[in-house]
């Protein structure tokens, strides 16, 4: 099977693709992981120890460095790149390609929304991004957060409906402006969490900045970038193990690849990944927004579903409880999902 | 066949007006329990304690040997089992009773054996699991390559190998386990035993973190040197063994159940379309454009009617179960298009509602997660595939 390393040079070659240099440590660092993890049982499921050397390393590359150059300059091809570090590091951790790229991925959109966010920040202020929700019952705000609590982190509010950004709100205005009214984890990420924030009593600092079209489908082309390179990540995980799975299992007498409803499974898998993350890659590069407008990533999240699925059915049994890693990956490529659903759905109210 | 399945309900709660009072009950009561179950595991004793538990035990039992009318035929099961699966499937697999265990022992034991068993489900005043147990850690669909041996010492049979994936095996008296007296005959070698879960030698090594149906509680059992008297076996009389190995008793096993646990699938898809639909209905749908929830509504409707269509291949299976003929065929059938049925549903549900399906212990996701399992247990839906291809009517001939 294709290396990761392998896949992206053909990438960089196939969309002319302009990748930072600095890129290539961490590509290092990840790989060396990859191949850590690849030895132990549980696949690419790090120890709480290689996940902390796994999370210095990233910070001492600098990875807000790498896509956001300047204080006020993105570099160009950056929600590529993005796509690209995400989809690397999920394929390892998912858990640790969320967390580590949300912040940069908020302050991005910040930035793009004219509020100039040090990268010193990005780190210790960990944004979330808020995504609007249309529900009739007022104004309420969706907090999608690869961490536990909000107590320290600082938000990001958009409102996508009506592509305008408020805020960003610092941990204290979040504190003491805003209702939280649920507050639940999201499947497959230990600590991280979702909130309904309804802002009924908002304070008035909040000024709504207008988007202008071509700002709102940047902003949505580096969330595209993180989620659809975190979706595809778990996807190349789901292969490579569903690979590796069916040439080490037995049954009647031969590995379960053999049986043809399994290679044909593992076939049909990996013609959807490819295709996807093709699409994927292709429209981020787009010029023509609309291919990345409300029901343009529809077809992503059904491969991604049917990805999750297949996956567990190879391992049967064992894939449906915890041990292998099949589980946590259906647990974390279904809440991607709906992540880049969010983006893409249809707003409401019509 | 012409079914008023609204009559049929009534006309069976006459018969049995105990067990029809448990089942409201249970009902009623169930939906209170859902969350607390998916997040642990166990079922809360409240639940399980004082009125009804007798007749609860007794739903999968035949009548002769003191079961409950309500579930007597294959096509009454169906109509119970779907109405407890629309609330929790999870908890309808992991209510007390034999369950699996039930098929093998009414098919292969001696009367004294059956009388025995069943009598252990009758009057305990307390909820009385029994569990199935065949698969092993290598060993799954094929499951004719088991390893656990039954190794004869006079009067006993000394029981050793690992289980794994056992339905309510953690908190079961009995378990019906399948091992083999003679590896060298692969399937025909295989036999199966009662083992009481008091027995020394035999360990509940622990439970499965598992994904969905979290009330029905999967278990790892472990058997060192475990020993039985030889009447454990089923169809021993005490003075010879059967002369059939035991996988006629597993193959009556997932004949029996398939039907059952396709009801159960099929009303656990009935629940997550009412709930898509109140959805639908409530201020959530302020969520969807007015085009999305014109589309939403029609995927809903074409999936009622795909549920139809899965109701009357269960109802086939169980009609023909009823009548005494092999029904392999059609469970396999039933079994296999109500598992994709509702995995294709929970992934349409998650895209169709993407707000409401994120929270990890909501409504969508939990269906979303429960409905995986549909295609794994009771025989992966390759193997049922692969009985369909054989067996199916292709030529005028049928072959099961
Ligand atoms: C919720 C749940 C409850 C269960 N309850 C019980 C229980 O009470 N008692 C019990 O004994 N077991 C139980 N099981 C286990 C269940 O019966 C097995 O999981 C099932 O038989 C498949 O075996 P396996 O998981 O080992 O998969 P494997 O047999 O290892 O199969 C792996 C993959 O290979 C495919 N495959 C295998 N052979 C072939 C072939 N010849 N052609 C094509 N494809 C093939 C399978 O379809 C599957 O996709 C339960 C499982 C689950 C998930």
């Amino acid at each position: 099977m294709m290396t990761h390393k392998d896949m992206l040079a053909t990438d960089r070659q196939y969309f002319d693709l302009a990748m930072p240099e600095a890129l290539a440590p961490l590509l290092e660092v990840v790989d060396r992981f990859a191949a850590d993890a690849e030895h132990s049982k549980r696949g690419p499921a790090l120890s709480p120890e290689q996940r902390s050397q796994l999370l210095e390393r990233l910070q001492e590359l600098d990875l807000p460095g790498l896509l956001l150059a300047a204080e006020d300059e993105l570099v160009a091809d950056a929600p590529l790149t993005l796509f690209l570090i995400a989809e690397t590091l999920a394929a390892v951790c998912p858990e640790l390609a969320w967390r580590g790229l949300a912040p940069i991925t908020a302050a991005a959109v910040a930035r793009l929304a004219g509020t100039v966010y040090p990268t010193s920040h990005v780190q210790a202020l960990q944004l979330d991004l808020f995504i609007e929700q249309g529900t009739g019952r007022g104004r309420q705000w969706l907090a999608l957060s690869p961490w536990p609590a909000p107590a320290s982190t600082g938000a990001l509010v958009l409102d996508w409906q009506a592509a305008q950004v408020l805020g960003p709100l610092t941990a204290a205005e979040l504190q003491t402006g805003w209702k939280h009214e649920t507050k639940t984890g999201l499947l497959g990420f230990a600590g991280a969490c979702q909130q309904t924030l309804r802002a009924a009593d908002i304070p008035g600092r909040l000024q709504p900045q207008q988007w202008t079209p071509a700002t709102a489908d940047n902003a949505r082309r580096w969330l595209w970038g993180l989620h659809g390179g975190l979706l595809c990540g778990v996807q190349r995980a789901q292969l490579r193990h569903g690979m590796d799975y069916a040439k080490t299992r037995q049954a009647f007498g031969k590995p379960i690849y053999q049986h043809q409803a399994i290679s044909l499974r593992l076939a049909d898998m990996a013609l959807a990944a490819d295709a996807s993350r093709l699409y994927l890659l292709q429209t981020l590069t787009d010029q023509d927004a609309a291919c990345r407008e409300a029901g343009g990533g529809s077809f992503i999240v059904e491969t991604a579903h049917q990805l999750a699925r297949d996956a567990v059915q190879i391992a049967a049994a064992h894939g449906y409880v915890d041990g292998l890693p099949f589980k946590r990956l259906f647990e974390q490529a279904r809440t991607l999902a709906m992540l880049f659903a969010s983006l893409t759905a249809t707003p409401g109210g019509e | 066949m012409k079914l008023d399945r609204q009559r049929l309900w009534e006309a069976i709660r006459a018969d049995d007006r105990e067990g029809a009072a448990a089942i409201d009950r249970l009902i009623a009561e169930l939906p209170g329990y859902v969350m607390a179950t998916d997040k642990t595991g166990d079922i809360d004793s409240a639940l399980l304690e004082g009125f009804g538990i007798d007749r609860v035990n007794r739903f999968m039992i035949p009548v002769e040997y003191g079961g409950s009318a309500l579930t007597a035929t294959a096509l009454r099961r169906t109509l119970v089992f779907e109405r407890i699966g629309a609330i929790c499937p999870g908890l309808c697999i992991g209510l007390p009773g034999p369950g699996l265990s039930m098929p093998p022992v009414l098919s292969l034991g001696t009367e004294d054996q059956r009388r025995a068993f069943f009598a252990r489900f009758i009057g305990a005043g307390r909820p009385v699991w029994g569990a199935f147990a065949i698969s092993e850690p290598a060993v799954g669909s094929d499951a004719t390559a088991l390893t656990t041996t039954a190794t004869a010492d006079g009067e006993e049979y000394l029981i050793n190998g690992e289980k794994c994936f056992i339905t309510n095996g953690g908190r079961s008296d009995v378990i019906v386990v399948f091992a083999s007296v003679d590896r060298k005959r692969g399937r025909f070698g295989i036999r199966a035993f009662m083992v009481d879960a008091t027995t020394p030698g035999f360990a509940h090594v622990r439970n499965e973190d598992m994904l969905g149906l979290r009330g029905s509680q999967l278990a790892q059992l472990s058997f060192t040197d475990c020993r039985v008297h030889k009447t454990a076996m089923l169809g021993h009389d005490g003075s010879k063994g059967p002369t059939i190995d035991a996988f006629t008793g597993a193959q009556s096993a997932w004949d029996y159940m398939r039907p059952v646990l396709t009801s159960v699938i099929i009303g656990s898809c009935a629940g997550a379309l009412e709930y898509a639909g109140s959805l639908l209905a409530g201020p959530e749908r302020d969520s969807l454009s007015l085009s999305g929830r014109a589309a939403a509504a029609d995927k809903l409707g074409s999936y009622r009617q795909r549920l139809q269509a899965a109701r009357m291949l269960a109802y086939r299976a169980a009609w023909r179960y009823d009548r005494g003929e092999r029904a392999s065929l059609d469970a396999s059938m039933a079994k296999a298009y109500a598992s994709t049925l509702a995995m294709q549903l929970a992934q349409d549900l998650m895209q169709l509602f993407p707000l409401q399906a994120l929270a990890a212990d909501g409504r969508l996701a939990k269906f979303y997660r429960d409905a995986k399992a549909y295609d794994i247990l009771e025989g992966t839906g390759d193997m049922q595939r692969l009985m369909i291809a054989r067996a199916y009517d292709f030529a005028g001939r049928r072959t099961a």
